[in-house]
């Protein structure tokens, strides 16, 4: 199936499921205090992008979360990624630190809130440390993995051939791991966005996290409704610029 | 390779199959439910997860004796949740704070409000650290307060009634656990806290600077009332009636024993004895007659136009629409057919 038979079935489909939402709203099948239909939210986008939410523009909602989002997965890019090749090259470093890794990684990141509050307060730094860990963590685990599944045969085979370090990281190691890795980016960048929400539970008056939180406890349906279309479409815009990133730097993917 | 993974799955129509079967069952589900009989099969009751004097009903099974029916409880951390317990249908009956059930009534949640049986007096307060002894000294500070609770709605009274720059003072939502992890870092200088956080910070050198009685004859009141689901109400009125008479026999049941039953609620909740006895000696509990009086909700056939309760309910309501809670144009003109007085009158004849 082509990329634009498959664009538009999806297309479609969306289209399809909108429509009857919309109906089920308009008739009075599903409540519209339950699920508002697909005008409603329209109308509360309008509104809050004329008035903002509770005295901050909708953009700059939108804008904070995404620094808070991106600042995080930006540093558990930069911290994870070193982390899980040298425990993945070197068995004896990945044996030390591969317990704490595996205890931290499945918990939940709402139960660390008091945690984290109690040693960092509840600026900035607690947000983005509670994404940070999230992401970090799956980035490691998913970079050492990828890096123990380079074969032996190709590390001697460079090595016959002259390449030591730097180079042979360069020239067999990264080459087979780069599709791995910007699979395990996506599935943490997913995981650090759904992290959201938790961080921005602290003491926060704004983001879109804490816009669906706040809105939900007044039963303002359409706001919560206008939010989870927010996250989910920014979600799935940073996955598409991922995707593309990968086929910039890594167009072996899936080839090799 | 598509065609591979698709073998495994199931068939179109079978997914169209389960879709539908789901969709009828969900249907003789909810078509069983609303078969009109004068008793339900089940009352469900939402309450607070901190002890509450009526509450006390829960462990010793009154209110499956006095209705005559099985009984479940619900329990919800605050206001907000309880709303989305009422509109998912999932509790019939609850008792919690007016701020909420403002903002439930203003976006046309089908719920009735049944009395006012516990008023705030000194349960929750404005404490604030050492060094900062009088109102005025608040600006500049910042304030940790539980979004969306009415603590934060008599903050915003506070601060107008004093005539205190808003500006200059930095509110900070917190919940009230982290609140207390907030004020020991010094990450905040002052926090409106319910009991027992109090208490809490009261030891750690905090300063009391109000009780939110003292809002009172500035027309603030901040109280909970009982809600029942207007659907419910109208299929078993018997059955609210019944359920009123049940909560005020455990509220008369608290005033002749404080002590009592604060040790059954604290074992219930798993709470320290000292902590719940204060809490709950920090709620005015005015009877049901006296609430149907000229002092809440006024003596008539319907709740009076300008009874207190009435009035506060629409300054509460003005706030929420001024922070931008709720849409001004959601509001009620009034919040008088809100009160369901036929039933409390027939539970509480005069």
């Amino acid at each position: 199936m082509n990329a634009s038979r498959r664009f538009l079935i999806g297309l479609a489909a969306v289209a399809g499921v909108t429509l009857a939402w919309e109906i089920a709203g308009r008739t009075h099948l599903v409540e519209p205090l339950l699920l508002p239909p697909p005008s409603e939210i329209v109308t509360t986008a309008i509104d809050l992008a004329r008035d903002g939410y509770r005295g901050t523009a909708l953009w700059q909602h939108l804008a904070l979360s995404l620094a808070r989002a991106l600042g995080a997965f930006a540093a558990a890019t930069l911290v994870g990624v070193p982390l899980g090749l040298a425990m993945g090259a070197a068995p004896g470093f990945g044996a030390v630190l591969d317990p704490f890794v595996q205890f931290l990684r499945p918990l939940p990141k709402l139960a660390l809130i008091p945690l984290v509050i109690l040693w960092f307060g509840i600026g900035e730094t607690s947000k983005v440390l509670l994404i940070f860990i999230s992401a970090a963590l799956s980035i490691i685990v998913g970079t050492a993995a990828a890096v123990s599944t380079v074969q032996r045969q190709r590390i001697r085979a460079g090595r016959a051939l002259g390449a030591h370090g730097l180079a042979l990281f360069r020239y067999v190691i990264l080459p087979h791991i780069l599709p791995e890795l910007f699979v395990t980016l996506r599935l943490s960048f997913g995981i650090g966005w759904t992290t959201l929400i938790a961080a921005e539970m602290i003491a926060s008056d704004a983001g879109i996290g804490w816009m669906v939180v706040n809105a939900g406890s007044y039963l303002r349906t359409d706001v919560v409704m206008l939010g989870i279309v927010i996250l989910g479409g920014t979600g799935y815009a940073l996955d598409l610029a991922l995707v593309g990133l990968q086929r910039w730097a890594a167009p072996w993917s899936g080839r090799a | 390779m598509t065609t591979y993974i698709r073998a495994g799955r199931p068939g179109r129509r079978d997914v169209l199959r389960l879709g539908l079967g789901a969709g009828l069952l969900s249907l003789t589900a909810a078509r069983s439910r609303a078969q009109t009989t004068t008793k339900p099969d089940v009352v469900r009751i939402g309450y607070l997860t901190a002890a509450r004097a009526w509450v006390v009903g829960k462990s010793d099974g009154s209110f499956d004796k006095a209705l005559g029916v099985k009984v479940e409880w619900v329990p919800f951390p605050s206001g907000g949740p309880a709303l989305s317990l009422l509109a998912a249908k999932q509790i019939d009956f609850a008792i919690f704070g007016n701020t909420p059930i403002v903002a439930g009534l203003s976006r046309k949640l089908p719920i009735q409000i049944l009395g006012s049986p516990e008023i705030v007096a000194t349960s929750e307060r404005l404490v604030a650290k050492a060094g900062i002894t009088t109102l005025r000294d608040l600006e500049g500070k910042r304030i940790a307060v539980a979004p969306s609770s009415t603590m934060a709605f008599a903050l915003e009274a506070l601060i107008r009634i004093n005539k205190l720059d808003a500006s200059k003072i930095k509110r900070l939502p917190l919940s009230q656990p982290d609140t207390i992890a907030a004020w020991k870092r010094g990450d905040i200088d002052a926090t409106y806290i319910n009991g027992p956080f109090w208490a809490e910070l009261l030891a750690d050198g905090g300063q009391q600077l109000l009780v939110s009685e003292q809002l009172q004859p500035s027309g603030v009141f901040v109280w909970n009332s009982a809600v029942v689901r207007s659907e419910f109400a109208e299929q078993f009125p018997e059955t609210v009636v019944a359920w009123l008479q049940t909560v005020q026999a455990q509220f008369d049941r608290y005033r002749s024993d404080p002590e009592g039953v604060s040790r059954i609620l604290a074992k219930d909740f798993g709470a320290p004895f000292e902590a719940v006895r204060n809490t709950l000696s920090g709620l005015r509990y005015p009877t049901f007659q006296d609430q149907l009086g000229p002092k809440y909700w006024g003596d008539g056939p319907v709740a009076a136009k300008d009874a207190p309760l009435i009035k506060a309910l629409g300054d509460a309501a003005a706030f929420l629409a001024e922070t931008g809670e709720i849409k001004r144009d959601d509001v009620p003109a009034s919040f008088v057919p809100a009160v369901n007085y036929a039933l409390l009158r027939r539970a509480f004849p005069s």
